[in-house]
């Protein structure tokens, strides 16, 4: 049975999400600043605005431009219009923003509050 | 009796002044006002009512008693703007940093047009040095030093007003506020005038120390923002300086403006290209000498070229 499940889902067709920016939103941008990393976002219509990096950036601008992309499509068109040495950079600090959501979501913990696998009862082997 | 006679007599001011960008007509019948204008901003004209006729004023003040006993008994200060009356009423001895205050608000509230940031500003020829910074990170007296020991140009201690369409800072060089220890600190540097002291303010004890003569001759010449400095002084702390990106600083600055929301997006394109030609650093020092010497490290890379 989960043999037959494996070959469905390698049959279906790969599901393509659509990326637009937020309904109401109007996206101002900051200068590149390539030297510093980050630059900063702008919402015409709410005053809020963030603090991102040259990725994000590059993906908000590209959607902006596109009215609507793949996120796949997105992903890749952006990363590759970094330059090269920020492309590692770009993709280490996905990682790393999957590492601070976990912390901040408190599946994980650092520093002193942190608990070992092992004194959390799942030993490491 | 002529008016101008009635205004001597009583000791009205009734006056105009061009304090760049903007031209304030101030009356009040407190002396302490009228020293101070006389002190800080150029001596009064031998007669009081000699500009009035001006055509046109941005900002028309009035500082006047309280209202009904309180003109006698514990008497109070009140400021009003174009007869609005924005704040509650100080002691009557406050007067004078009530009109410091006020005008300070004024800028802050007031749609000029500019954004108007909360940092002291000061200058080396069309350089420009930014000190945001919250109450108490001692941006006031690192100002003051900058200016009286350091030979810097004074823009405002208070104020930074940004041109939006030119980018360029203008200067607003007014009496600097200095707070409590900070008075020994300034008073002792040559060419630092202090008027009175004010005590019990909501902020302690303050002062107003006279911009130096240079700055308000050129009050009319901008300049642009090259250093935006975080000051953060703890006494005896040592001296620490980080470089700070852009977008770090733009947050800050964010925070530390009076307007940015009513601008809008021209309010954000301001800052960003304000910081686009700037460097952005936050210092941590524990005395004012080492202030003075790490922003000596900052600008003097800019200054020796």
């Amino acid at each position: 049975m989960k043999e037959v499940r494996q070959h469905e889902a390698a049959a279906a067709p790969k599901r393509r999400f659509r990326i637009g920016i937020f309904p109401g939103r109007s996206i101002a941008f900051s200068p590149e600043w390539r030297e510093d990393g980050l630059c900063v976002l702008f919402d015409r219509n709410s005053g809020d605005y963030w603090v991102v990096s040259g990725l994000a950036r590059k993906i908000v601008e590209n959607v902006s431009q596109d009215q609507g992309c793949d996120a796949e499509d997105l992903t890749r068109v952006a990363l590759y219009a970094l330059p090269h040495d920020q492309r590692l950079d770009a993709m280490q600090a996905t990682a790393r923003n999957v590492l601070d959501e976990l912390l901040r979501l408190e599946i994980l913990a650092s520093g002193p509050d942190a608990v070992s696998p092992t004194r959390a009862g799942y030993p490491l082997d | 009796m002529p008016y101008r006679q009635l205004a001597q007599v009583i000791r009205l001011i009734d006056i105009v002044l061009r304090l760049a960008p903007v031209t304030v007509r101030v009356r009040s019948p407190f002396r302490s006002v009228a020293r101070h204008i006389e002190r800080f901003y150029g001596g009064l004209p031998a007669d009081s009512a000699l500009n009035r006729d001006d055509p046109f004023v941005d900002f028309d003040i009035r500082l006047v008693g309280g209202a009904n006993w309180r003109r006698w008994f514990r008497p109070q200060a009140r400021f009003l703007l174009d007869e609005s009356d924005p704040f509650l009423p100080l002691p009557a001895s406050q007067a004078a940093p009530l009109f410091e205050w006020g005008l300070n608000w004024c800028f802050a509230t007031r749609p000029l047009g500019y954004l108007v940031m909360h940092a002291a500003v000061v200058a080396q020829g069309g350089d420009a040095l930014i000190l945001p910074g919250f109450p108490g990170a001692g941006k006031s007296t690192l100002c003051a030093s900058l200016t009286f020991a350091e030979g810097w140009r004074l823009l405002s201690d208070e104020l930074a007003i940004l041109e939006p369409e030119t980018g360029e800072l203008q200067p607003n060089p007014r009496p600097i506020s200095v707070k409590n220890e900070s008075l020994r600190i300034v008073s002792a540097f040559p060419g630092a005038t202090l008027g009175p002291a004010y005590s019990d303010t909501r902020k302690g004890t303050v002062a107003h120390v006279a911009p130096p003569a240079a700055s308000v001759d050129a009050a009319e010449q901008t300049a642009r923002c090259r250093w935006v400095v975080f000051p953060r002084f703890t006494a005896d702390a040592p001296t620490t300086c980080e470089e700070i990106t852009r977008a770090e600083a733009f947050t800050r600055i964010a925070e530390q403006s009076f307007n940015r929301d009513r601008m809008g997006e021209a309010g954000f394109h301001a800052i960003c290209a304000m910081l686009d030609g700037a460097r952005c650093f936050e210092i941590g020092y524990g005395s004012t000498a080492d202030g003075l010497g790490l922003i000596r490290d900052i600008t003097s890379e800019r200054t020796a070229q």
